[in-house]
């Protein structure tokens, strides 16, 4: 079996051949490599093999990691909600929220790559996706809605970050537009409990290790240890050398602003 | 600018009675003020005074002043805060802890344990908004809850939401009504907000806002989740804890008989969220997307559903003029 896009990937047809082979055990035959190096910011398609990196002077260098983020999410959802095992693992009303974050990430996906147009990041392919460490995401219940949970932490965080970086009005306006829904989904996934049938504090959704005691919510820089990469890193579905080291490279400008404080502290 | 500021700094200053004897000075000269500030000031009511005139210098307000967003934010802060104190029975005014009491007894231990956790995240953004606007040279009033009226009846206190105070159903979207007015508040005043001038202090006024916006997020999906535990059949309501669709509709109201003025407030509270259009600006050219109608989406199912998920997909803002004419009758005056 040939994939040569995610976007292939994405058509139910190939997807269901793709998991049933996964399932059994079958040879799935990659593609030639697409998602190789990319030149800084440059048009997608193969490059020099130095790895994925991002330009955070320019809204569209910011852009390109919401871009990064998004792919992941929207693949791995995808995922989730196409496994067999997504019933049993999940209630009728988890099923619901899994598959509306599915399609809420999918759509931030589809949009962000829409206004990147040449500039977004390259397709993910199987190349850049660690299966070993996909199945592992995917085998339990638990594993499921720790990725997601970390998945929208990230997200939260990182936007919470960036948005004072971005120099464009609408885009601001635009990035606070999903960023509140990325809120609303980590809410939700700290709201159910990781067994199922499990009880979950009431309080959760919100506590004090995602909120401070000034009452504000998550947020990190993209390139600080610890920071959006490595978060990105320590969840293990990219292929390792799929990102430059560093990603990023070039930090905002003064004028766009300085680095804050984290909260919270490093969780990995 | 420099007056407008001026002004904004006068309607909520804590030295209250200097500054009403200045307002009515402004008065005297015929300055505009709207009747109902006019009257509060010939009664000498303070409290009337102040939320009457705080009104009309937000509304007056010129984008891009921080002082202005945060006491914009600090006002919206204070009425979730005196709201929800009332509700568990821990406001200073009594009378307000009497008015809930009846609803009281219905909260189930969960929701209760997390209202009591919004309560606090929204005394921590009273303090914090309060601390901001100091150190950016303003001052912040000391409201209380006899400055509200939760029925949302400016103060005669049997407005179109006074089955809050009776019904477990009514509150909770009360609540969930007061949490996403929030999240577009903040979303429609945060792109305000924005400086490349490298002014760290707006910065990190930006950052601030932008946090406590996703908190605000984070109160309206944990309140949309627990209505929908109650009423599966409001599918309005997502597990996700998204907004679907706009006006009514998404306020999810299900079978509750609600007084026409409370309907006209949800459809405005929530007008606009429908929208599935984004704007973007590439750097070349301002690009507007139709986030309904995007590539590689077919997963996600038919026309009907992928316009539903650009819906849930996006957070809409509410200008300051839209938030004013929403809150305006849960501020008593």
């Amino acid at each position: 079996m040939i994939i040569g896009n995610l976007g292939e990937l994405m058509s139910p047809v190939k997807r269901r051949d793709f998991v049933r082979r996964l399932l059994v055990g079958g040879t799935v035959v990659l593609s030639p490599a697409i998602f190789v190096g990319c030149d800084d910011d440059g048009p997608t398609g193969p490059g020099d093999g130095a790895g994925l990196s991002f330009d955070v002077r320019t809204d569209a260098g910011i852009f390109r990691i919401v871009d990064l983020l998004e792919l992941l999410e929207g693949f791995y959802y995808t995922e989730v909600v196409a496994s067999p095992n997504f019933t049993s693992f999940f209630s009728p009303e988890e099923q619901e929220l899994f598959v509306d974050l599915r399609d809420a990430e999918i759509v931030h996906r589809e949009f962000v790559r829409e206004a990147l147009g040449p500039m977004r990041v390259p397709d993910v392919t199987m190349d850049s996706i660690n299966m070993t460490r996909l199945n592992e995401l995917l085998s339990t219940r638990e594993n499921v809605i720790k990725t997601a949970r970390n998945f929208e932490h990230t997200g939260v965080s990182g936007l919470n970050g960036a948005s004072k970086f971005l120099q464009d009005r609408r885009n601001l306006q635009v990035t606070r537009n999903f960023a509140t829904v990325e809120g609303r989904h980590a809410a939700a996934l700290l709201d159910i409990p990781l067994s199922r049938g499990g009880s979950v504090s009431s309080t959760d959704f919100a506590g004090s290790n995602v909120v401070d005691g000034t009452g504000r919510d998550v947020k990190v820089e993209a390139d600080e240890p610890r920071g959006i990469f490595d978060r990105v890193a320590a969840i293990g579905l990219l292929e390792s050398g799929t990102l430059a080291t560093p990603p990023v490279s070039n930090p905002p400008t003064p004028s766009q602003g300085s680095p804050t404080p984290s909260f919270p502290p490093p969780i990995f | 600018m420099e007056s407008q500021q001026q002004t904004i700094l006068d309607a909520v200053d804590p030295e209250i009675m200097d500054r009403v004897v200045t307002r009515r000075e402004a008065i005297r000269k015929g300055l505009s003020v709207s009747s109902v500030a006019a009257a509060g000031l010939a009664m000498g009511s303070v409290p009337v005074t102040l939320a009457a005139l705080s009104r009309e210098a937000f509304a007056q307000q010129m984008p891009g002043d921080i002082l202005g967003v945060l006491q914009f934010a600090f006002t919206l802060e204070n009425l979730e805060n005196e709201f929800y104190k009332a509700v568990l029975g821990t406001s200073a005014v009594p009378a307000q802890n009497v008015a809930f009491e009846q609803v009281r007894g219905q909260i189930p231990v969960a929701a209760r344990e997390s209202i009591e956790l919004i309560q606090r995240h929204e005394q921590q953004h009273v303090d914090f908004l309060r601390a901001a606007i100091q150190s950016n040279g303003g001052s912040a009033p000391n409201f209380t809850a006899n400055d509200f009226d939760f029925t949302g009846g400016n103060g005669a206190g049997d407005g179109p939401f006074l089955a809050a105070t009776t019904d477990l159903d009514v509150l909770l979207l009360t609540s969930q009504a007061f949490e996403d007015t929030g999240v577009r508040a903040y979303k429609g005043q945060i792109p305000l907000l924005l400086n490349n001038s490298g002014n760290a202090n707006a910065d990190m006024v930006l950052e601030d806002a932008c946090r406590i916006e996703t908190v605000e997020g984070r109160h309206a999906s944990r309140i949309r989740r627990i209505r929908r535990q109650r009423n599966p059949e409001i599918t309005a309501l997502r597990y996700s804890g998204y907004i679907l669709g706009g006006g009514l509709e998404a306020a999810g109201i299900g079978s509750l008989s609600l007084p026409t003025e409370a309907v006209a407030a949800l459809t405005a509270i929530y007008t606009g969220e429908e929208d599935t259009v984004q704007t973007t600006w590439n750097g070349t050219q301002e690009l507007r997307i139709d986030t309904a109608n995007l590539p590689n989406t077919d997963v996600i199912g038919d026309t009907a559903r992928k316009r539903a998920a650009a819906q849930i997909a996006f957070d809409a803002p509410l200008t300051r003029e839209q938030v004013l004419a929403i809150v305006d009758p849960f501020i008593v005056g």
